[in-house]
């Protein structure tokens, strides 16, 4: 069996026999093949091994096949239908929690800075960190030792009252705070015995002839 | 070439796939009614032969669960071929993992299978069985898609992942192994 010399005809034999060629090319390849030998021993053994290759196939049930398929698919397509139903569902989910989050920061963030702002109004004014100490005076010279201070150190160290006198503003103080630091400015010593511990307090001596 | 993707009532696979995916099952039914005989054939023309059933079905539940995937470049059909294709290749690779055990009997449905093939191919046809014996995979993969399916260079090179020129090739050299061992 040999090859026919023209290669196009030849490439066009199955699909004559699959009747996939239009109809003007199917004329002009079903006359090649009336006037070739060879085409037409390709031809008739194309058929041969179409019949071989799906003799042995047995039909299927197509309507069965239908069925079954359309009822296996029919979850994803519904699914897939509902799809925008559960985005939409989502997507507001999503926005509460937004908002949700948004409202504790703003109610969070508030509370802390409300909080702020109450401790600031106890805590004493901005003290420079150089606390100073005007020792009473000997004669003429004015003695002032200045040393460096932590503020909270010191107002550690001082006593409930002094703190609150040391911290606030003296036109905070109420009527009784106001007497008990008075009572107790009274009972402290001129001069103290041992180096004074930093106060942030600028006192008054009475009979030193200035204000202190 | 005509146009294998368009059925008597005039409209083409595409235009089916889109009533599909609007929920019209009839448009699924119909796309099953025009390719699945085809597709059990194809089956066939690779060995295939209990199961055709099942594996038509699982390629068209495939097909249909990821019409996304199909931009319409190949025919509907080729690319049906094309997962059928995949799920054969799968099928016998799960089959070579599998423990062999061998219990022909009479009555056998392979039995059944050869003795039909036998007797409705002929001996012209169980001729050109034993002569596509001697093909390389490749060239009886191209040979069987294009003498069995009628499918063109162009679809076969898509299907099997090739070009349609080495398609062209090993069809042409197929052709000619083939008529070698019929003319000896």
């Amino acid at each position: 069996m040999t090859d026919c010399p023209n290669a196009e005809m030849r490439d066009r034999l199955p699909d004559l026999l699959h009747e996939r060629l239009d109809s003007a090319t199917r004329a002009v390849v079903t006359a090649h093949v009336e006037n070739c030998a060879e085409c037409r021993a390709e031809l008739t053994l194309i058929r041969e091994a179409h019949v071989a290759l799906v003799s042995g196939v047995r039909s299927v049930d197509v309507t069965v096949i239908a069925r079954q398929v359309v009822e296996r698919t029919r979850a994803p397509l519904t699914t897939a239908t509902r799809q925008p139903e559960h985005r939409a569902a989502r997507a507001a989910l999503l926005d509460w929690r937004v908002a949700a989050s948004i409202a504790v920061l703003v109610v969070g963030g508030g509370s802390v800075f409300l909080m702020r702002g109450n401790r600031g109004d106890r805590r004493p004014p901005a003290v420079s960190p150089v606390a100073t100490l005007e020792a009473p005076r000997v004669g003429s010279s004015t003695a002032v030792a200045e040393r460096p201070v932590h503020h909270e150190s010191t107002t550690a160290a001082m006593p409930a009252s002094a703190e609150l006198s040391a911290g606030g503003e003296v036109g905070d103080l109420s009527e009784t705070d106001l007497r008990a630091l008075l009572r107790e400015l009274n009972g402290m010593d001129a001069v103290p015995s041992t180096e004074p511990e930093p106060v942030a307090v600028r006192v008054s001596l009475p009979g030193s002839g200035g204000s202190e | 070439m005509t146009d294998a993707s368009r059925g008597g009532d005039g409209q083409s696979d595409l235009d089916l796939i889109a009533r599909w995916r609007r929920g019209d099952e009839r448009a699924a039914a119909e796309l099953v009614a025009r390719h699945a005989q085809a597709l059990a054939r194809f089956a066939g023309s690779f060995g295939a032969a209990d199961d055709v059933d099942d594996l038509v079905q699982d390629t068209f539940v495939r097909a249909f669960q990821s019409l996304d995937g199909f931009r319409g470049e190949s025919s509907f059909r080729t690319w049906l071929f094309t997962i059928e294709r995949r799920l054969l290749l799968d099928r016998r690779r799960a089959e070579k993992r599998r423990p062999i055990r061998v219990e022909v009997q009479e009555g056998d449905a392979s039995t059944e299978y050869d003795a039909l093939d036998r007797m409705v191919a002929g001996e012209a046809a169980g001729r050109v069985q034993q002569a596509m014996k001697q093909l390389s995979p490749t060239q009886r993969e191209v040979f069987t898609l294009r003498v069995a399916q009628g499918l063109s260079y162009r679809e076969i090179a898509e299907l099997v992942g090739t070009t349609e020129g080495a398609a062209r090739v090993h069809y042409h050299n197929a052709m000619r192994a083939v008529k070698e061992y019929i003319d000896d």
